[in-house]
């Protein structure tokens, strides 16, 4: 079931890409094909491959039907993922707010005090040592800057 | 002689002291990264790109191949002591690998592998370097059109061969093409499908791309294993040796299995994976008891551990003397040379003797160190799978986030980044490959240009895509790949055909 609505994701997917090429403004000098031709292509392929998936699930069906599919992760799972890529993004918009340092130091502490719960020392030495090590060793000897922040050094 | 002497230059180059500390960094990563399930050599060399930036590009590159090669030694120790494939091109070392290390053979399993994976490589290198020229000088013939279609037929291959449904092959290869069109159209000056976000006005970073499919995706994968529990290693028993008669039974193994993987690894798609398929099965073929297979054989081991390893050095055969990688760990490097402002292919041999050659020399030394590193640290190293997989998602992801930043130098970037971590735990749930649409990025502004070449050429006559012999043998060999898929999901389902009747028994 699965595979049809990434088809059907994939069908779409495409059409818009279709419609954004065909409204690009042709500037074609000296080029007989300008910059629509290949956009069309890929686009036209996309849907291609949408309607080959479909072809491959009608007949794959009566094959698999029962052992091979994998099970459905509990939903509490996904609810997981979804909130490790909000934490990714508090960490995100805090990185030139707060600095490297603490938004670093508080993304690993909050992960690790969830996935590797009770073992206090060996999370710290991650969350303390890694921000530290990092930002030692891109400023002083990569020569790349990392944000400061609200910390004076 | 002038091909001698610069191989002979590109000796002086891989000797020097920097390159060997280089060489020496790259074996150690990829061993690590190798042996950690969950993150391959394509995140690692990723992940390493920005750190690389201040360096010479012959120092970056030689670290960079290092973690590659590196990975098809440390990828061995998961897979026989935790039964986990490193990486997917040790899964088949897990048929045999695991069984000896259940019957306390697992140090004999591992010395073997090391040793497999040490003469294998020598062999490949030596093989690459006698044909590197040669196929330089044939790819000068080249036209616009004869490349339009070589990179179309790595595509269809890594497309048709890298996952189980080459529809969804296809379609991520359609996704890396789309995100390549993204950003400013050189020829013209036209901006493409930047969403009006100014950042994307010089296309999306492949770092991004990267880091965000193979890294990110792996780790919120992980997420959700995490509450699966994990693997508990067998700790390495016995002598880190094998006997006598060990040997002699692996020997043909490695000397086949090595060929096999190198010969797999030059054509584009196929891989590790398949080579280690092929030299497993091709073993099983030749064995006086092939029953044995799948209960402990040591020639298990033997033949695709040598396998995986003459497929690194085939791999390079393509990226360094066609510029047209085959793989989505190739792929990643070309990005790498690119990032360095060196375009591999025919001319790169001409213009830059001492980088290539260094390059490729560097490995001899890579692969010493290598097996010095791997007989007697390897248990060392394999305390490194009793790592907390807490602490390791919460340091890759970390790494990934600074890399990432430093190279971007905004925010943007970052947002990019989950959403490329996004798609990459969607592909990994649908069961969409990621190696097509990376390699379909790298490629996908070479292939525009070199198609309006020729269609510029011809005076947009398409025919000129069947105008010559070569590409005529290319088109060929495109719809061969297309139908590829056939045989080779019968070969793909060996390991677990293997444990089915082995567990069975």
């Amino acid at each position: 079931m699965a595979d049809r609505w990434l088809a059907g994701f994939v069908l779409a997917l495409s059409a818009v890409y279709l419609v954004a090429t065909s409204r690009l403004p042709s500037l074609d000098i000296g080029d007989p094909l300008g910059p629509k031709a290949f956009p069309f292509l890929v686009g036209g392929l996309g849907c291609v491959t949408a309607l080959w998936l479909i072809v491959e699930t009608l007949r794959k069906r009566p094959a698999d039907a029962t052992p091979g599919l994998a099970q459905p992760p509990a939903q509490h799972h996904a609810l997981a993922v979804i909130a490790v890529m909000v934490w990714m993004f508090v960490f995100y918009f805090l990185i030139e707010r707060l600095g490297f340092l603490l938004s670093c130091a508080i993304f690993l502490a909050g992960l690790t005090g969830y996935f590797n719960r009770g073992r206090w020392i060996m999370n710290a030495v991650v969350y303390l040592g890694f921000p530290v090590g990092v930002y030692l060793a891109f400023t002083e000897i990569l020569g790349i800057s990392l944000p400061r922040g609200v910390l004076p050094f | 002689m002038e091909t001698l002497n610069a191989i002979l230059g590109g000796f002086a180059v891989a000797a020097q002291p920097m390159n060997l500390f280089f060489v020496f960094l790259g074996a150690i990563m990829g061993t690590v990264i190798g042996m950690l399930p969950g993150i391959g050599p394509a995140a690692g060399i990723a992940l390493l790109l920005p750190v690389t930036f201040g360096m010479e590009p012959v120092s970056a590159l030689i670290m960079l191949a290092g973690i590659y090669y590196g990975a098809m030694y440390g990828n061995t120790a998961s897979a026989i002591l935790i039964n986990t494939p490193g990486t997917a091109s040790a899964a088949m070392t897990t048929v045999d690998g695991y069984p000896l290390a259940k019957s306390g053979r697992g140090g004999a399993a591992l010395a073997i592998a090391a040793i497999a994976s040490f003469i294998a490589g020598t062999m490949g290198i030596i093989i690459l370097s006698l044909l590197a020229v040669p196929f330089a000088t044939f790819a000068l013939r080249f036209g616009p059109a004869e490349y339009f279609m070589l990179m179309l037929f790595s595509l269809t291959a890594v497309s048709a061969l890298t996952g189980k449904s080459p529809a969804k092959g296809a379609m991520s290869a359609v996704f890396g093409l789309m995100i390549a069109t993204i950003g400013i159209d050189l020829q013209s000056g036209q901006a493409r499908f930047t969403m009006g976000v100014p950042e994307f006005l010089d296309g999306v970073g492949l770092l991004v791309v990267i880091v965000g499919l193979f890294a990110v995706g792996e780790c919120l994968r992980n997420v959700e294993k995490w509450f699966e529990g994990t693997l508990k290693p067998i700790p390495i028993k016995g002598k880190l040796w094998f006997t006598k008669e060990e040997w002699s039974r692996s020997v043909g193994p490695i000397t086949r299995g090595g060929l096999i993987g190198f010969a797999v690894g030059v054509l584009p798609g196929a891989g590790g994976t398949i080579a280690t398929i092929l030299a497993y099965a091709t073993e099983q073929k030749l064995s006086k008891h092939p029953e044995k297979f799948g209960t402990g054989a040591v020639e298990g081991v033997a033949a695709p551990e040598a396998a995986n390893n003459g497929s690194t050095c085939g791999a390079f055969v393509p990226l360094l003397t066609l510029g047209v990688p085959g793989s989505g760990v190739t792929a990643v490097l070309l990005g790498a040379f690119i990032m360095y402002g060196i375009q591999p292919g025919p001319m790169l041999f001409q213009n830059n003797p001492n980088l290539v050659w260094g390059l490729i020399n560097s490995m001899y030394i890579g692969n010493i160190m290598l097996l010095v590193l791997n007989l007697p640290m390897i248990p060392l190293f394999a305390k490194m799978l009793y790592a907390p997989p807490g602490v390791l998602l919460a340091v890759i992801l970390g790494i990934a986030s600074v890399g990432i930043y430093s190279v971007g130098g905004s925010t943007v970037s970052l947002y990019a980044l989950i959403f490329f971590g996004a798609v990459g735990y969607m592909f990994r749930r649908l069961e969409i490959p990621a190696p097509p649409l990376i390699l379909a990025l790298v490629l996908g502004g070479i292939m525009e240009q070199s198609f309006r070449q020729a269609m510029t050429i011809s005076g947009a006559n398409p025919k000129i895509f069947v105008g010559s012999p070569i590409c005529i043998i290319l088109l060929v060999m495109i719809v061969i790949a297309v139908l590829a898929p056939l045989v080779v999901s019968r070969l793909k389902s060996l390991p677990s055909r293997i444990a089915a009747k082995s567990g069975a028994a």
